[in-house]
């Protein structure tokens, strides 16, 4: 055997399994197949009684050697399904079996040297299922279409589809790869191609313009092809699948559309239409199949988005309040909650209160609700609300009877207060009498203070006015009040001694102060430096009193600094901010025509400072 | 100069009395606003000390009352510093406005005194 002819059946044979290797011993087959040997398949002859229909041999290339190849080994090759038989011989067969070779034409003696051009023959006729009568043929040919729709329904996806379709027909050599246009599962047209060994997807904007129907060299589908990728189609055959798969709701008419690119004769095209023809159910059925599911697919996974996308907690329970499905919100928040407190109407969990409201679902007739929805309504920020009102109306009744309380009261004080000074001028001074006098004016004017304290930042009726007040006194009267957030820390202050006086609510602006005096402090965690001034500066000629409170804490990103004036913008803990405070303050501090300035670098610290318009002193002009 | 007081609380009508009259100027004293403007009528001071809380007609009924008809100073007293400030009491016809409570009585009969003096 010489080396080229080993060569050229190593294409010839190249993965087909299909043919079987069967020789006396393997040395003559190694001659022949050189090192394509052991990727074909072979067997002894003593070894070939084992083969079954299994085995899906439909050619046999028998080599028998020394050894004698009989009738009955042809019945046997003949009945796992062989269509073809070769013998390899250089001699002419005995007589026995000379004459079953007579009768059959489906075993043929053949020379070696003629191997090559004889195989390719018997290749092509095992393909098309020329076997030897016809009865004999079909039950391979059922054996394939079984295999065939075997692999459809393997397919995960419609690349798979077209894979194997392509294998199927991979014999019709002057066929091309398949292409595929169909409605996917987003509705949009789109054509399937192969391009080398991958397959491609390209959605199509162009409707398509023909009817649903079997069209062999049709120009129009050939322009439609070629305006879509750009490059020409000549020989076109089209062959509509109809799936049940959207198949009226779309321009396509129809689910889908096999093109073939290919160079048949008409009557070759006829052949490979009739080939095709029992193809086409299964290969619509597996369409059919891929679509639903990539349809279903889609639309479960809008829904869970959905689910997902809600900010509160959604949860499904059966009727036993196990939890069937959860959403995102709350995996994240309520994942640790008791079962029993899931099926309350209250819930309290890490900082938050939910209001529970539940929505059971019925199913049929049952009229026992066989699912229940429960939506966990997230109502911490609006309880927080709730309670700041709660507490402003409380701060309310309580100024309004602090101012009552204070009228009453200083009255009479003044009346104390001022005839003790009179009565201190009318005795003699340093004697006993004198001195109880000035203890009496002394602690009434103490008295005075208290009340007026308790006036000023309590929200009774009368501060709801603006006053000119300076904004020295209301810090120094607010620095006490908060003694306990700087004690930690150096505290550095001066205060302008002249004029300050700004035209606010002393109760509100006191509010101010405070929370920029408390974000200092709370940004500086252990130890710090608190610095707070107040001064007068002169912008665009107008007079502000300025106060300024710097720290030495963490600092104020810049992309942050836009923010931190946000309502409800905290960076701390859960129930340790509200994140008011200085979305507050900058209210305040503008309703009374000032603006708040900020100046801060990570790591450096910040300096918050409220500008507000200078004023004039409370007296009536004379 | 002839002073009116009229105030609803005792103590500090007799602490303004006594610092008047120790400054020897002739003093009338009202408890109530109708009698305040009685009195107001009958002697045409020219000083009137008014406060402004008072059980029946209060400071404010007063001096609307009294209206434009007067040559009197009046000074309104309240301890109610924001709903009678400055504005409102010029508003009403008033020279000047106190609150109460007063740091030094000695100082607010200062302030009348000057009041007056500066009027003539
Ligand atoms: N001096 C500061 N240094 C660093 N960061 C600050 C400073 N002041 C404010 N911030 C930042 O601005 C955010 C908003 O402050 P704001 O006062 O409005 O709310 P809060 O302090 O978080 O809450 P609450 O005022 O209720 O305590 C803070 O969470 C913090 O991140
Ligand atoms: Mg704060």
């Amino acid at each position: 055997m010489k080396d080229e002819t080993a060569q050229g059946l190593s294409a010839l044979i190249k993965g087909k399994k299909e043919i079987l290797w069967l020789g006396s011993d393997d040395i003559r087959v190694t001659a022949m197949l050189g090192s394509d040997k052991n990727r074909a398949r072979f067997a002894t002859i003593s070894q070939f009684k084992k083969l079954k229909i299994s085995d899906e041999i439909s050619l046999v290339v028998v080599v028998p050697g020394q050894l004698e190849f009989d009738k009955r080994a042809i019945e046997k090759l003949k009945r796992v399904g062989a269509k073809k038989i070769l013998i390899v011989s250089d001699h002419a067969p005995k007589e026995s079996l000379a004459e079953v070779l007579a009768q059959v034409s489906f075993a043929k003696i053949i020379f070696e040297n003629n191997l090559r051009a004889e195989l390719n023959l018997a290749i092509e006729e095992t393909r098309r299922g020329q076997g030897p009568e016809e009865s004999d043929a079909s039950v391979p040919r059922t054996k394939a279409m079984v295999s065939f729709i075997k692999n459809l329904s393997a397919a995960l996806t419609i690349q798979e589809v077209l894979k194997t379709l392509r294998e199927e027909l991979r014999n019709f050599q002057a066929v091309k790869e398949p292409l595929l246009a169909f409605v996917n599962a987003q509705n949009e047209l789109a054509v399937m191609f192969f391009q080398g060994h991958q397959i491609l997807e390209r959605k199509i904007q162009e409707p398509w313009p023909q009817r649903p129907q079997v069209r062999l060299n049709d120009l129009k589908d050939s322009q439609y092809l070629a305006n879509i990728f750009g490059r020409p189609f000549a020989k076109l055959l089209s062959i509509p699948l109809r799936l049940r798969y959207l198949s009226t709701e779309h321009s396509l008419k129809v689910g889908a559309v096999l093109f073939f690119e290919h160079g048949l004769s008409e009557i070759e095209a006829n052949d490979f239409l009739q080939s095709i023809e029992e193809r086409l159910e299964p290969l619509g059925l597996a369409l059919d199949r891929l679509l639903v599911e990539q349809y279903l697919k889609d639309v479960s996974r809008l829904w869970e988005r959905t689910f997902d996308g809600l900010k509160d907690p959604v949860a499904i329970f059966d009727a036993d309040s196990q939890i069937l499905r959860a959403n995102r919100a709350f995996a994240e928040n309520l994942i640790d909650v008791r079962s029993a407190d899931l099926m309350s109407d209250k819930l309290r969990h890490r900082d938050h209160d939910y209001e529970v409201q539940s929505y059971p679902i019925t199913f049929g007739l049952s009229a026992r609700p066989t699912n229940i929805i429960n939506h966990y309504v997230d109502v911490t920020i609006s309880n927080r609300l709730k309670k700041q009102m709660i507490q402003n109306e409380k701060m309310a009744a309580l100024g309004h009877l602090a101012g009552n309380i204070a009228h009453e009261l200083n009255n009479p004080l003044t009346g104390v207060r001022s005839l003790a000074q009179i009565l201190i001028t009318q005795v003699k001074p340093g004697t006993t009498l004198s001195n109880d006098l000035t203890e009496v004016e002394k602690a009434s004017e103490r008295c005075q203070e208290v009340i007026q304290n308790l006036l000023e930042f309590s929200s009774g009726g009368y501060e709801k006015h603006q006053q000119y007040i300076s904004l020295r006194a209301v810090v120094q009267k607010t620095l006490p009040l908060i003694k306990t957030l700087t004690s930690r820390f150096e505290v550095n202050s001066d205060f302008f001694s002249g004029d300050d006086k700004v035209f606010v609510e002393p109760r509100l602006l006191q509010h101010v102060v405070f929370n920029l005096i408390k974000n200092a402090c709370e940004s500086m965690g252990d130890k710090g430096l608190l610095d707070i001034r107040t001064k007068i500066q002169v912008e665009k000629m107008n007079n502000y009193a300025v106060l300024s409170v710097r720290d030495t804490g963490v600092g104020i990103d810049p992309i942050v600094q836009k923010q931190i004036f946000d309502f409800f913008y905290t960076t701390k803990k859960e129930g340790q901010g509200t994140g008011l405070g200085l979305s507050m303050s900058k209210t305040i501090v503008e309703r009374f025509g000032g603006v708040i300035k900020l100046e801060s670098a990570v790591g450096a610290g910040s300096e918050f400072q409220i500008w507000l318009p200078l004023g004039n002193s409370g007296e009536l002009p004379s | 100069m002839r002073a009116l007081i009229v105030d609803d609380e005792d103590l500090i009508r007799t602490s303004l009395k006594r610092v008047f009259e120790m400054r020897h100027h002739e003093v009338f004293v009202a408890e109530n606003g109708q009698q305040g403007l009685e009195m107001w009528q009958a002697h045409d001071p020219e000083l009137v000390i008014l406060d402004m809380l008072m059980p029946g007609l209060t400071g404010a009924q007063v001096l609307k009352k009294i209206g434009a008809q007067t040559r009197s100073k009046v000074i309104l007293i309240s301890a109610y510093t924001g709903e009678y400030d400055v504005k409102k009491a010029s508003e009403l016809g008033a020279t000047l406005f106190i609150a109460k409570p007063f740091q030094n009585i000695f100082d607010v009969v200062d302030r009348a005194e000057k009041l007056v003096e500066n009027g003539k």
